[in-house]
């Protein structure tokens, strides 16, 4: 099972959406093909309890809420991927440089 | 016509007794409004609802169990912009002679294993993409917005405070607010944190509750009435895309007023959404409520040091969030201040805007909606 986070991008218009939606918001679109969106910018940051959060602009476009795998300023350049938690659930997870 | 005859609040509690369910908070919403605007029950034709946790009963079988037989029936679910939505709806209703008199109520009892579940199932979006990061709720996706926002305007904690801070200075003359004692800033910057840069006092408290207006297509002579004299909403303008430091309520300002044939500085009060301090200085920039949209002047000047009259039950940063009543508990203080009620200390109230916002789909919230209304009589 791959790790790799990609967003739906609309073949009649190029708009990459997050989360995922039938219809391009853009263009009216209904057909999407994955793009690699595994890098990003962090834009803010904030904790609930133990779980550090961040919103992340993906270098593709969207803006996406993720857990932090460490800490991480603003501006930071960070890894975006998922992580299949023991619950069986998979979590968005943005991985500052080491 | 359409006019508003009366409203009512069943009172909020954090702590509602076990054998309290959303449905009695509903019930007693409905009949003290009723009673407050001096209309029999028999007279009601017309019944609009919202609630998370009336389930699986829906608007119909509440006016069942009320006793009501209706030629006009809704129910709403769009959370803090809900009471907004129905009053949008009732008054077409009563305009068009669909119904004579129509009851809107919103409430929910919500126990914590509830509002768990609800703050984790809100939307698809949110079951299936934040719920498993571990949020718990809306608290963290607002401050992200709060950071973005402060720093986008140069704003800091005792800036937003100001807005905490007023709302519990009026919250002393509501004796059903769950915060009602006085909160200075050091109190306030001293409060636990809940999601950074957010403390416990820029969070709605939880309680149980519920709220009703009354509204027929004649006055009659109980009393002041309120007639609404602009209502306009924006859903979904951005597509979760956009940044929300400029929502729907900016979208919607220009024809609000231009409809209601006032301007800000005509109003005697305003009742902002206060879900979060950062969307009530959102909502004011968006509606021109700051002069010069000086942002910090307002929010030191107006709301702290001037009392201006902002949410002047306290809001539901003071007085609590009971579910779906939130987007009713602006509208309910407002028409109460309008028929010359409320709490100490009284002001004489003309005119007021009530704003209703809410259900955020992925990062912020997708409704807005804002109503002027005007005392007559």
């Amino acid at each position: 099972v791959s790790d790799a986070f990609s967003v739906p991008v609309c073949t009649q218009c190029g708009h990459a959406l997050w989360p995922s939606r039938p219809v391009c918001p853009r263009c009216g679109g209904t057909l999407f093909e994955p793009r690699a969106a595994g890098r990003g910018v962090v834009e803010e940051t904030t904790r609930a309890g133990a779980v550090a959060l961040a919103s992340v602009r993906v270098d593709t476009g969207p803006v996406v809420i993720a857990r932090l795998a460490a800490d991480a300023a603003a501006g930071t350049a960070v890894e975006l991927r998922w992580r299949v938690a023991a619950d069986g659930r998979r979590r968005l997870i943005a991985v500052p440089p080491a | 016509m359409a006019f508003i005859v009366g409203a009512h609040e069943a009172p909020y509690t954090r702590h509602p007794p076990a054998d309290r369910d959303t449905e009695s908070y509903l019930v007693e919403a409905v009949l003290g409004a009723l009673a407050d605007a001096g209309v029999e029950r028999g007279a009601v034709d017309g019944l609009g609802v919202s609630s998370f946790s009336l389930a699986p009963d829906h608007a119909i079988d509440l006016a069942w169990r009320l006793g009501l037989s209706l030629r006009w029936v809704m129910e709403d679910t769009n959370g803090g912009a809900s009471g907004l939505n129905m009053l949008q709806h009732a008054l077409r209703a009563l305009e068009a002679g669909d119904a004579e008199t129509i009851v809107l109520c919103a409430g929910d009892r919500l126990d914590r294993g509830a509002f768990r579940a609800l703050v984790e199932n809100y939307n698809r979006a949110t079951a299936e993409e934040l719920a498993p990061l571990g949020l718990g709720g809306p608290n963290a996706l607002f401050a992200l917005l709060t950071e973005r926002h402060a720093r986008a305007n140069g704003l800091e904690r005792s800036d937003y405070a100001c807005v905490p801070l007023a709302q519990r200075a009026w919250a002393s003359g509501n004796p059903g607010a769950v915060y009602r004692e006085p909160l200075a800033l050091d109190g306030y910057l001293a409060a636990p944190m809940v999601t950074p840069p957010l403390c416990r006092y820029d969070c709605v408290p939880v309680v149980a509750g519920a709220d009703a207006i009354v509204l027929r297509a004649e006055r009659g002579a109980a009393g002041p009435a309120v007639r609404t004299l602009a209502l306009a909403a924006r859903h979904n303008v951005d597509q979760q895309e956009g940044d929300s430091l400029r929502t729907g309520f900016a979208d919607l300002a220009a024809s609000l007023w231009a409809a209601a044939g006032v301007a800000p500085g005509d109003l005697d009060a305003a009742y902002l959404y206060d879900d979060y301090p950062v969307m009530v200085v959102i909502q004011a920039a968006d509606l021109g409520l700051a002069a010069g949209g000086d942002l910090r002047r307002w929010l030191h000047a107006s709301v702290l040091d001037g009392r201006w009259p902002l949410n002047t039950s306290g809001g539901q940063l003071s007085a609590g969030q009971a579910g779906a009543a939130g987007g009713m508990h602006g509208l309910v203080e407002a028409v109460r201040r309008l028929r010359g009620g409320g709490g100490e200390p009284r002001f004489d109230c003309r005119l007021a805007l009530v704003c209703g916002y809410g259900m955020v789909l992925y990062r912020h919230g997708a409704c807005h909606a804002a109503a002027v209304l005007e005392r007559v009589g």
